[in-house]
């Protein structure tokens, strides 16, 4: 018999025999318990999305002839990030299936300049997320305009700054022109991603039972600090960009700029997307892409929200 | 990983999803509405790891296999020994000799055997008191209350403590939720709000007067009137009768 077969036979007997059976006893340690529904929850929340960016990288792999991508995306580098970065509002849903779908359209030939700023952007534009924000912050419509144009401008600003600066990606184009067709790309790039998104959601679980929901309380009312402190806690929570807003419109301590960090900071960059970049492109690429990622953000979270 | 254990493995992955989502297992983790997405994703998962596992999808594949391994090394066509070294060093950097799966993946067994082999808990009391007693202030206007006496404990808690207790004086209202112990011997009828999952989760705690506290974590009815609370932005509720009920089948309120 196959050994994949006696995978799949090994988890139906314990699907069927049930948790009780062999429940191993967490209920004394809340602290793990929590940990564990965190964990899962992230996992459960993000793999529908990793699914649809899978499934989009497949099809775009085994179906788009290189003269539509070429027709899509300018040549020049300084008019397709900007039109990368646009073109993000069409994903919908959150960050998690933007990494493999980015991975996918550079094995494409699409300049890793654009396909990053459309990584970027497409969780914090697509129109799901900005309605959730609307609803998050009702009566402040300048919030979902401020969050939309930061994380453009945040895309955008940073693709050109790749593709002036930074390294180049790695081209898996050679593995994978010749075998088995989309479902087999989808095969590959669920494995991939569907580990790393393990790690990111490990990653972030720790810090969500480890951080206490108070700490950053303390800093509330200093000006450009305030700001700093819920980019970061952005990072460390790796709250989905669909939640995201209404989280932060709990913290009514904090100015209206500093809650835009949290918007704008999130989608682009935290530990889970962390993870899933370094596995994804390498980790000298994650190494600088995060820190110039949160830095821009966090200057373009500055200037939006003192002009709006 | 084998390409044969990677099918397998998605299937798996596609199996727990289609199962916890079916009994309403899914209900601990993530809002109800996610159900749609999670069985997409299920057949998702089992269509390309049954594909795999039963070889559907299967083309005669030349290339099935690494490049240094469609290199002659004998013989009048042997490829020069650079050449070799070459294309094992690209099999190395695409990481596919062999056309295996990528390891990585084997990770996403912790997720599934913790679904199989913890017993499913939704967030409770632990997360609430480290949370604590603040209530988070969400910026939804309260309109008016709705009619008959059951009250989610948030909708409550957000007019306790934001809004003067307005339309909730000398209304007899209902909270279901669990029990949170005080610190100081008192204790909280609570109840957790998501907006996507367990992970972005605010609890909403409404401390209890003139009812002793029942055991932590337990499920409770609390009937009651709204009574004003001596600390800004904490709900209070003065307690008539306090029943045991059963955990409900979606724990969160979204």
């Amino acid at each position: 018999m196959p050994l994949g077969l006696l995978l799949v036979l090994a988890a139906l007997v314990l699907v069927l025999a049930g948790p009780e059976v062999f429940a191993i006893g967490v209920g004394a340690a809340p602290a793990l318990q929590t940990w564990s529904t965190v964990f899962v929850a992230i996992v459960l929340q993000a793999l529908p999305y990793l699914a649809l960016g899978v499934v989009v990288g497949a099809l775009v792999t085994a179906f788009v002839p290189d003269r539509a991508l070429r027709a899509v995306v300018p040549a020049d580098p300084i008019a397709a990030v900007p039109v990368a970065a646009v073109a993000g509002a069409a994903l919908p849903g959150c960050e998690c299936g933007s990494v493999p779908l980015a991975a996918r359209l550079v094995d494409r030939g699409v300049r890793p300049s654009a396909a990053l700023a459309f990584m970027l952007s497409s969780p914090a534009v697509n129109p799901v997320v900005l309605v959730a924000t609307a609803v998050a912050f009702p009566g402040q419509p300048r919030m979902v305009l401020a969050r939309a144009v930061a994380s453009l401008v945040v895309a955008t600003v940073v693709g050109w700054l790749w593709s002036r600066f930074g390294r180049p990606l790695p081209v898996r184009r050679a593995a994978h022109h010749h075998d088995g067709g989309a479902l087999d790309v989808v095969t590959h790039d669920l494995l991939h991603a569907g580990g790393f998104l393990v790690v990111g959601a490990a990653c972030a679980a720790t810090l969500n039972v480890a951080v206490p929901p108070t700490w950053v309380g303390a800093v509330a009312g200093v000006p450009v600090l305030s700001v700093i402190v819920l980019g970061l806690l952005a990072v460390l929570l790796a709250v989905c960009s669909e939640a995201d807003a209404f989280v932060v419109a709990s913290l009514t301590a904090f100015s209206d700029t500093a809650k835009l960090a949290f918007l704008v900071v999130g989608p682009a960059i935290d530990v889970k997307l962390a993870a899933m970049q370094a596995g994804t492109f390498g980790m000298p690429v994650a190494q600088r892409l995060g820190p110039l990622t949160f830095v821009v953000a966090i200057a373009a979270t500055l200037v939006v929200g003192t002009l709006l | 990983m084998r390409r044969d254990l990677g099918a397998g493995l998605l299937v798996v992955v596609g199996l727990v999803l289609a199962v916890s989502t079916l009994t309403g297992g899914y209900l601990d983790y993530v809002r109800p509405s996610h159900r749609w997405w999670l069985l997409a994703t299920a057949a998702l998962l089992l269509v390309a790891g049954s594909a795999g596992l039963f070889g559907w999808a299967r083309r005669p594949d030349p290339d099935d296999g690494s490049r240094a391994a469609r290199l002659h090394t004998h013989g009048p066509l042997a490829a020069t020994p650079e050449a070799v070294a070459a294309a094992r060093e690209a099999d190395r950097a695409s990481g596919t000799d062999g056309g295996h799966r990528p390891a990585v993946g084997w990770l996403l067994v912790v997720p599934v055997l913790l679904v199989l082999l913890v017993p499913a808990s939704p967030l409770g009391s632990w997360a609430a008191a480290r949370q604590g007693p603040t209530v988070p202030a969400t910026a939804v206007t309260s309109g008016p209350l709705p009619p008959g006496s059951d009250v989610a404990v948030p909708d409550y808690a957000v007019r306790a403590a934001y809004d003067g207790g307005r339309g909730l004086a000398d209304r007899d209202v209902a909270l279901v939720g669990f029990v949170t112990p005080a610190d100081d011997g008192g204790w909280y009828v609570t109840r957790t709000a998501i907006s996507c999952c367990a992970a972005d989760a605010r609890s909403y705690l409404v401390a209890v007067d003139g009812v002793p506290a029942p055991p932590r974590d337990t499920w409770v009815r609390v009937l009651g009137r709204w009574t004003p609370s001596a600390t800004p932005a904490t709900a209070r509720l003065r307690a008539s009768a306090v029943t045991a009920v059963p955990v409900p089948a979606a724990p969160y309120v979204t």
